[in-house]
């Protein structure tokens, strides 16, 4: 057989015009605005947390921009990180040990709080806050602050998640069976409420907090509220609108400014929640289940979806226009594919900080478009 | 010059790509003729006939998985670094990998694919019997990705496999024909996987670090030591293995990166905590510093050991005003196969890949036969020249041979 030699043009991908071609390799991935996929470490000066104990499933922003994580994996590992100013580092705070996941962390009165699991349980761990005064581009100095143990809030009962109040004086959290009240900086831990919830909690501006209560398929679907500060805790309490809420694992974000809440259900609808009423379902993302949510000023949401291969997704508050926003890949800092996230923050500047929950986990801060910024052709 | 002959893919006209080539477990010599930038197509599964000559088709990968190639999904277009024989049953493995676009399209992105409906049905594992020529059975290894690379622990019963484009390790239990993901390794896949003496799966990461699965431990773990790599211009990153051999012995490991200006590394994976590794030095030509080099052009591949106890791996070598302004042929880029005597480094060309319509400077893998012969198989450039592709045999001296040359067996693809 004589072989043929081929002319690109035979080639059906050389058929394509460039711009074309383009579109279909750089389409797939990041389709507005860029991500920066951070190491958990400080570049060329430590390295990264170890690989499978560095799935970054908690995380916390201070009001002066640092960022707190806790991860899962083999074990359990706390961080803080900056990225303004002369900063660009992630430092790891140690290992929490007798304990391979994070769930929950929290800031308030100085400290950070950790919830985190164990072979025996949930714990809590406390910590002053972090110093990060450094110059990371020229010189830095660092003391590592010692961790308090404050134990469980119920015996052997594994903590799903916790949230701090809008005072920051109160952390209101799960377990597998009752809800939890910290003081934040003390040393008790008070049990307020037998309780089967499931999946994360969030709080308002008000001082309250809110969590799915479990239902089965033929009841009607609610929200459970407890008040921080008093401990009043009153069950179904917010009724929500139909949707899927039987085995949903909910996933919540709040308006930076506004103070509105948003959660989805188990099909990935996301619904508002302002003022004791949680109205209909504003979007769906085009694939379930909603792993991140995180709303920015602007009256954008962004976030996560999708098993195995997750995707970015836009929700406009104004116009109610949902966009997917493709696959998630990192050129910037760390070339990396995102596949699965488990977390997100908002940013000192607006910018959204999303955890990675993988192997080799990275911050992966991400800078949207600006909104109504026109593309020219 | 050892005699070097071209056979190519007759029965796959419309292959691009040869990603695969390996010696079965009764000495014989396998290849994947794959076709990966046409939509609708499929890999076929080739063997060299000595008494022939030629290249028999053993079949088509589509009819035999049951996943054809006009179903409208991205197609079971090759095997890549994926051949596992085992010798004590003469069974030979091997699993199926993604790329090639849906029958309607001309372009398929595993990434964009994975929630559509034209997604990759996932990697085919398939057990074919070189005994009776027979497809024994075949299993979906994982949904909607490609395996990427195979390796095939026979004492144990298991297969370890990378998977494309998620980078998962996944081992496979032979007997309980069930899969189990043991997690993400990175972004880059590593083109070989590895077996230690203790049973240990090595992998490298995307910072070109050796990873290792401990199944005692059950772990992936990352090794503090990078592999060896110009620190003129490169930072380790994309430092991936690409080819790798055994040494007769089997105390030793040769491997070359999937990255531009590849140094040769000997790794001995049994000693200390994290093993020993030598840099043996570059394998291609210099170049200029300030200019990405595409490693279709540079490359290092098709390692092999011959019944003489010697290195045999296929190098490029290309024009370069600066560099190397008489080198690369006809095409300007061409594949040179290396002897290397790997107690001293000496090394030497042995001949010249050529094939009169197109450059040969791309090979991914290379093997020895029972009775000593050499083959390499050859990818086109950016798989788009000249078709079909083929597979290169270079017929050694009667004094580099010996019977059952191919023992100890190659366990990876």
């Amino acid at each position: 057989m004589t072989p043929v030699s081929q002319p690109l043009s035979n080639i059906p991908w050389y058929t394509l015009t460039e711009q074309e071609r383009s579109a279909r390799i750089h389409g797939r991935f990041v389709s507005e605005g860029s991500f920066v996929a951070f190491p958990l470490c400080l570049p060329g000066a430590s390295l990264p947390i170890i690989h499978d104990e560095s799935a970054i499933t908690a995380l916390a922003t201070t009001g002066d921009g640092l960022i707190y994580g806790g991860t899962s994996g083999f074990r359990c590992h706390l961080f803080a990180a900056i990225f303004h100013g002369a900063g660009g580092g992630v430092l790891d705070l140690g290992v929490v040990t007798d304990a391979d996941q994070c769930v929950a962390l929290a800031v308030g009165a100085g400290f950070i709080v950790a919830c985190v699991n164990g072979p025996s349980g949930g714990r809590l761990i406390l910590r002053a806050k972090q110093e990060m005064a450094s110059d990371l581009i020229q010189e830095w100095d660092f003391g590592i602050e010692p961790t308090r143990d404050l134990g469980q809030p119920a015996s052997g009962e594994p903590i799903l998640h916790a949230v701090a109040d809008a005072s920051g004086q109160w952390l209101i959290g799960l377990t597998s069976q009752h809800l939890f009240r910290y003081a934040i900086g003390s040393d008790s831990i008070e049990l307020l409420a037998p309780l089967k919830s499931v999946g994360a909690i969030a709080a308002d501006l008000r001082g309250n907090v809110y969590g799915l209560e479990v239902v089965s398929d033929d009841q009607p679907a609610s929200l459970w509220r407890c008040h921080a500060a008093t401990g009043l805790f009153t069950r179904n309490a917010i009724p929500l609108p139909a949707g899927a809420w039987s085995a949903c694992r909910p996933v919540w974000t709040r308006h930076p400014l506004s103070g509105e809440l948003f959660l989805s259900d188990a099909a990935g609808r996301i619904y508002s929640f302002a003022d004791d009423h949680v109205g209909s379902a504003l979007a769906k993302v085009p694939y379930a289940p909603l792993l991140t949510m995180a709303a920015t000023a602007d009256g954008r949401i962004f976030g996560h979806c999708g098993e195995g291969i997750c995707r970015l997704f836009v929700l406009d508050l104004s116009s109610g226009e949902l966009k997917d926003l493709a696959c998630v890949a990192s050129v910037l800092q760390a070339k990396r594919y995102g596949y699965q996230f488990a977390s997100a923050v908002l940013g000192r500047d607006g910018q959204i900080i999303f955890g990675e929950n993988d192997n080799g986990a990275h911050l992966w801060l991400y800078f949207p478009r600006i909104k109504d910024h026109v593309v020219l052709a | 010059m050892y005699p070097v002959q071209w056979f190519p893919f007759s029965e796959h006209p419309k292959s691009d790509s040869c990603w695969s080539l390996s010696v079965g477990p009764e000495g014989r010599i396998y290849a994947a003729a794959c076709c990966e930038m046409r939509g609708g197509e499929t890999v076929k599964l080739m063997r060299y006939n000595e008494q022939t000559q030629q290249l028999d088709c053993l079949f088509e990968a589509d009819k035999v998985i049951d996943d054809p190639r006009d179903s409208g999904r991205a197609t079971q277009c090759k095997i890549h670094y994926s051949f596992a024989p085992s010798v004590s049953d003469g069974i030979m493995y091997m699993a199926t990998h993604l790329s090639g676009p849906p029958i309607d399209d001309c372009f398929y992105s595993p990434w964009n694919g994975w929630q559509d409906s034209n997604c990759f049905r996932g990697a085919a594992l398939i057990a074919y019997d070189t005994n009776t020529d027979q497809v024994l059975w075949w299993d979906t290894l994982f949904p909607k990705e490609g395996c990427r690379c195979l390796v095939i622990d026979e004492a144990r019963g298991l297969l370890y496999a990378l998977t494309c484009p998620r980078d998962h390790l996944f081992v496979y239990d032979l007997a309980k024909r069930s899969a189990h993901d043991l997690g993400r390794i990175g972004s880059i896949n590593s083109q070989a996987l590895l077996l230690d003496a203790s049973h240990r799966v090595w992998s490298t990461r995307d910072d070109g670090r050796l990873v290792r699965y401990d199944p005692e431990r059950d772990r992936i773990e990352v090794s503090p030591h990078v592999l060896p790599y110009n620190t003129d211009f490169q930072t380790g990153w994309h430092n991936v293995f690409y080819d790798a051999v055994a040494a007769p012995d089997g105390r030793s490991i040769f491997t070359t990166p999937w990255f531009s200006n590849p140094h040769m590394v000997r790794l001995w994976l049994d000693e200390g905590d994290w093993g020993r590794v030598e840099d043996l030095g570059p394998v291609t030509q210099d170049r200029s510093p300030y200019f990405p080099d595409p490693f279709m052009r540079d490359h290092c591949g098709g390692l092999t050991f011959g019944g003489d106890g010697q290195l045999y791996y296929v190098a490029s070598r290309w024009y370069d005003p600066v560099h190397n302004s008489t080198a690369g042929g006809a095409f300007g880029r061409e594949g040179l196969v290396w002897r290397m005597d790997p107690t001293t480094g000496a090394r030497e060309i042995v001949a010249v890949l050529e094939r009169p319509e197109c450059a040969a400077q791309y090979v991914s893998r290379g093997a020895v036969d029972r009775n000593g012969d050499l083959f390499f198989a050859h990818v086109s450039w950016d798989q788009t020249g000249d078709i079909p592709v083929g597979i290169f045999k270079v017929t050694l001296p009667a004094e580099c041979k010996r019977a059952n040359a191919h023992l100890p067996i190659r366990i990876w693809g």
